[in-house]
């Protein structure tokens, strides 16, 4: 096993260089740079080409496309994720900055839609048919099409607008000196639209893995042999009920570091997914970079740790041993 | 506390009585300042029945790009706090009238070529220096630096002796003396009246920033200093605290401010989307926001949160027609008359805005109205094209920046009214990057749609868009549009402090605009403030620098 695991962080290297080649790439074919994505166009009009030039010869934007992605490349490997172009800060510390406010926010919502979710999912299809599992599969089919800018804004307007029950928007009231409280106050509308989202997702899953699993010959085995009830469900079949599931939320984890864009935007919360639109919008490609690396990195980790829990989860997968 | 107005007077134009009025601070304010210099010291020890109280939340404008030095073309966000933590030589008021700031009064020579400021002797910066004239000659000296590339250079090139210091041929600037330790002059190459006026990322009227900081800073890496993300020394009513990316900027009152205590205890400026913004606002959490929409300015006018304040715009809405293509004023009159302004007008801006038929739209005293008004009339429109002898086959291509609303909303109507006048339009949305390309590098379109500038803070501004040196690349003259006549006046309007003399040289630079019609002008669309009710001392006007007197704003329970 120690030799999978290896063997699959030796394979992310070349990985992550692509994925990051090819962002850069991109980036660097969409029109415009950081110079002129930061003023607007009468601004750079009054200010005319030269100044442009200066900036532009400053930023060492002129240099071409290859040599600035090797240069770039050269300092990650010494650990330096570089400097933002647009205000000088550097790469590391903002996204350091961002993830506590993305693993907060992501993590309660994950955590929130999987601990709901699942149960959910289970009983729907212990009961299926019953008024419980129709309410969970209508319901869940309503929440999974509600647009999350949709969602956030309805709540917004009903309950910090209209009953001025929570805040509309931010990580904590300003002025005021931190707390947990405040902070919680201010979780509960942007927790909600997030797990609202991913509720539906784990429990439709959970329900149709469940509900394979409970067709299964050792499920009837496990019956006849007199098992009781909770024993079957729970120790056979959910157990054999979690292997897709797992897919599922190894799938959904790297979101915890990658942060949601909409939800984030629409509730002003500080996480990764508002530097990446900033970063692209203002085309600062270290930032750029920086953030897909991170992002990428927990997606190939992700992976593995889905690949890890499989062999947890089920005894039949050996990695490495010459037999499945 | 301090002074009670800081105007220097309530009526008359800004020129005028920029010459006629000199702010005279008595004794009494400095001794108050050197009593609140003291208090600064140890602020929790005497508590007073006037001690700062209530935190007040702006809207920020835009995310800041992070570095907090005036030299960048700032976005709005970034003009909001260096307003709070710092303070220019002179500045203006909410109608544009010129008030003390750093110089308690200042001179102008007859031929406005030479301004000359005299400082106030009582200012401290937030940690205690002395602020004295060597901080003005720093900062200014370092915007004219290549090396630094501040946006403001674009100005301050006219100062006599800055090209040569910028290329490196002479470490003196002529134009930039220090007389005394808190006097100073500015000597232009050549008059310039205008010279005090610009938007923020192209004024003359830089924040003064502190020497004894800054002094051994590397100008090429400038944005790299701890000064840059953490600028905690100025002079100005409130002191840095900290900026937070995506949530706000925090600055704390500066008890020793020099025109007096803030009666704030704390300013936040938020940053959000202007959705969040207007959420936030509704719910009585965020106390300012600028430039909401005609139509959430008219949902909200019976909200018992916000108080909306409709001011004068700035800006100009206009379709700029390239004048090389269509070279006839005859055809670009057509086009103004061809097209139901008044009517598009009042869908898009529920009547907040008004009409324009040229450029100088501002101040007040540069107001002139006896001009066309190019009212709908699409035989007249036909008439002029039959003169000009339009080719009714030629296509005209229109392009502008997608996600526009107005301008999504108007195209398809100004495009139908064209066709019903002859002229065939085509509509091209193109994303921001490639209508800037199309605009200002390749300079190849037909018609360019977009909204803005800063017209109506003097009527040199028109200068930048419709002098003939102006012709972009190299300038903003988008249109290229060229008229000597023209030029001449604007030279003229530059050259003379006197406030009647430049009224008529302008009005004859408006004449001539109307006349020839470089763009097709529609309209200058109001300034929506969302102010919540509990604010006080607010004073809105066409100025979007709403701060101007923050120090006296002040938060009911």
């Amino acid at each position: 096993m120690g030799a999978f695991v290896l063997r699959r962080l030796i394979i992310a290297v070349p990985v992550l260089c692509g994925v990051t080649l090819l962002a850069y790439l991109l980036v660097d074919l969409a029109p415009g740079d950081p110079v002129t994505a930061m003023v607007d166009p009468s601004t750079r009009a009054e200010l005319g080409p030269e100044w442009v030039e200066l900036r532009k010869e400053q930023l060492g934007l002129n240099d071409p496309a290859p040599v600035r992605y090797l240069l770039w490349l050269k300092e990650v490997l010494q650990g330096n994720l570089g400097y933002s172009l647009i205000g000088g800060q550097s790469v590391a510390s903002q996204i350091q900055e961002r993830i506590g406010p993305t693993l907060l926010l992501m993590g309660t919502a994950l955590l929130l839609g999987t601990l709901i979710g699942i149960p959910l999912g289970v009983l729907s299809a212990i009961r299926q048919y019953s008024l419980l599992d129709y309410l969970a599969t209508v319901g869940g089919f309503l929440a999974i099409s509600t647009p999350s800018f949709f969602l956030g804004l309805g709540l917004v307007y009903l309950f910090a607008v209209r009953w001025k029950l929570f805040p509309s928007s931010g990580m904590r009231t300003l002025g005021v000196e931190d707390s947990g409280s405040d902070l919680v106050r201010h979780m509960i509308l942007p927790v909600t639209v997030l797990a609202f989202a991913q509720i539906p997702l784990v429990m439709r899953y959970a329900r149709a893995a469940m509900l394979e699993v409970l067709r299964q010959d050792y499920v009837t085995t496990a019956r006849s042999k007199g098992l009781g009830e909770r024993v079957v469900l729970l120790g056979h079949a959910f157990r054999n009920a979690l292997l897709p599931l797992i897919t599922v939320l190894g799938l959904t984890l790297p979101e915890i570091l990658s942060g949601a864009v909409i939800t984030e935007t629409i509730f002003q919360w500080p996480g990764m997914g508002m530097l990446v639109i900033r970063a692209v919008s203002a085309r600062d490609y270290p930032l750029i970079l920086g953030t897909i690396l991170v992002t990428a990195t927990m997606v190939l980790v992700c992976n593995l740790l889905a690949d890890l829990l499989y062999a947890a989860a089920d005894p039949r997968i050996r990695f490495g041993e010459g037999r499945r | 506390m301090g002074i009670d107005d800081p105007r220097f007077g309530a009526c008359g134009s800004p020129l005028d009585r920029r010459l006629r009025r000199r702010a005279l601070l008595g004794g009494a304010a400095a001794l108050a300042a050197a009593a609140l210099l003291d208090e600064r010291k140890t602020p929790r020890a005497l508590a007073r029945q006037d001690a700062p109280s209530g935190v007040l939340q702006l809207g920020g404008e835009s995310e800041p790009a992070g570095s907090w030095l005036p030299f960048r073309a700032a976005g709005g966000a970034e003009t909001q706090v260096f307003d709070l933590i710092f303070s220019r030589l002179i500045r203006f008021d909410a109608d544009y009238n010129l008030i003390p700031d750093l110089a308690e009064s200042f001179e102008i020579s007859p031929d406005a070529s030479e301004f000359t400021f005299n400082l106030r002797k009582d200012v401290t910066w937030h940690d205690g220096a002395p602020f004295t004239a060597r901080d003005v000659i720093f900062t200014y000296r370092l915007a004219m630096m290549e090396e630094v590339a501040a946006s403001q250079y674009n100005k301050l090139s006219q100062v006599l002796g800055a090209a040569a210091f910028r290329a490196g041929e002479s470490d003196e600037i002529p134009g930039l003396q220090m007389v005394d330790d808190y006097t100073v002059k500015i000597i232009l190459e050549k008059p310039n009246i205008a010279f005090l006026v610009g938007a923020a990322h192209n004024n003359s009227l830089i924040w003064i920033l502190p020497e004894h900081i800054l002094k051994d800073a590397n100008p090429a890496e400038i944005d790299q200093h701890p000064f840059a993300q953490n600028p905690n020394v100025g002079t100005g009513p409130f002191t840095f605290v900290e900026y937070v990316a995506d949530q706000h900027v925090q600055t704390d009152a500066n008890l020793a401010y020099f025109l007096g205590t803030p009666k704030l205890a704390q300013v936040y400026v938020r940053l959000a989307s202007p959705a969040t913004q207007l959420a936030a606002l509704e719910s009585g959490e965020l106390h300012v926001m600028q430039a909401l929409s005609a139509a959430d300015g008219e949902r909200l006018a019976t909200s018992e949160v916000v108080n909306v304040v409709p001011t004068p715009g700035v800006g100009i809405f206009q379709t700029a027609v390239f004048n090389e293509r269509i070279p006839d004023k005859r055809v670009r009159q057509a086009l103004m008359h061809g097209v139901d302004r008044q009517s598009l007008m009042d869908v898009v801006l529920k009547g907040q805005g008004r009409l324009v038929n040229q450029s100088i739209i501002g101040p007040e005293w540069a107001l002139y109205d006896d001009l066309n008004p190019y009212e709908f009339n699409q035989e007249r429109a036909k008439e002029l094209l039959a003169e000009a002898g339009w080719d009714s086959s030629r296509t005209l291509d229109l392009i502008w920046e997608q996600g526009v609303q107005a301008i999504e909303l108007c195209a398809p109507v100004f495009q139908q009214q064209m066709a019903e006048i002859g002229v065939q339009v085509t509509l091209t949305p193109l994303d921001e990057e490639a209508f800037e390309a199309r605009v200002l590098d390749e300079m190849d379109f037909d018609l360019a749609w977009f909204g803005g500038g800063a017209y109506g803070l003097d009527p040199d501004v028109s200068s930048t868009y419709y002098a003939c040196a102006n012709w972009t690349p190299n300038g903003g003259n988008t249109t290229h549009f060229c008229s000597e006549e023209l030029d001449q006046l604007f030279v003229d309007g530059r050259g003379t402090p006197d406030v009647d003399e430049r009224r008529e040289i302008y009005h004859q630079a408006a004449k001539i605009l109307n006349d020839e019609v470089p763009t097709i002008f529609w309209w200058s669309e109001n300034m929506i403030w969302g102010i919540n009710k509990r604010v006080e001392g607010v004073a809105p006007g066409p100025n979007t620098d709403i701060h101007w007197n923050i120090q006296e704003w002040s938060l009911a329970e």
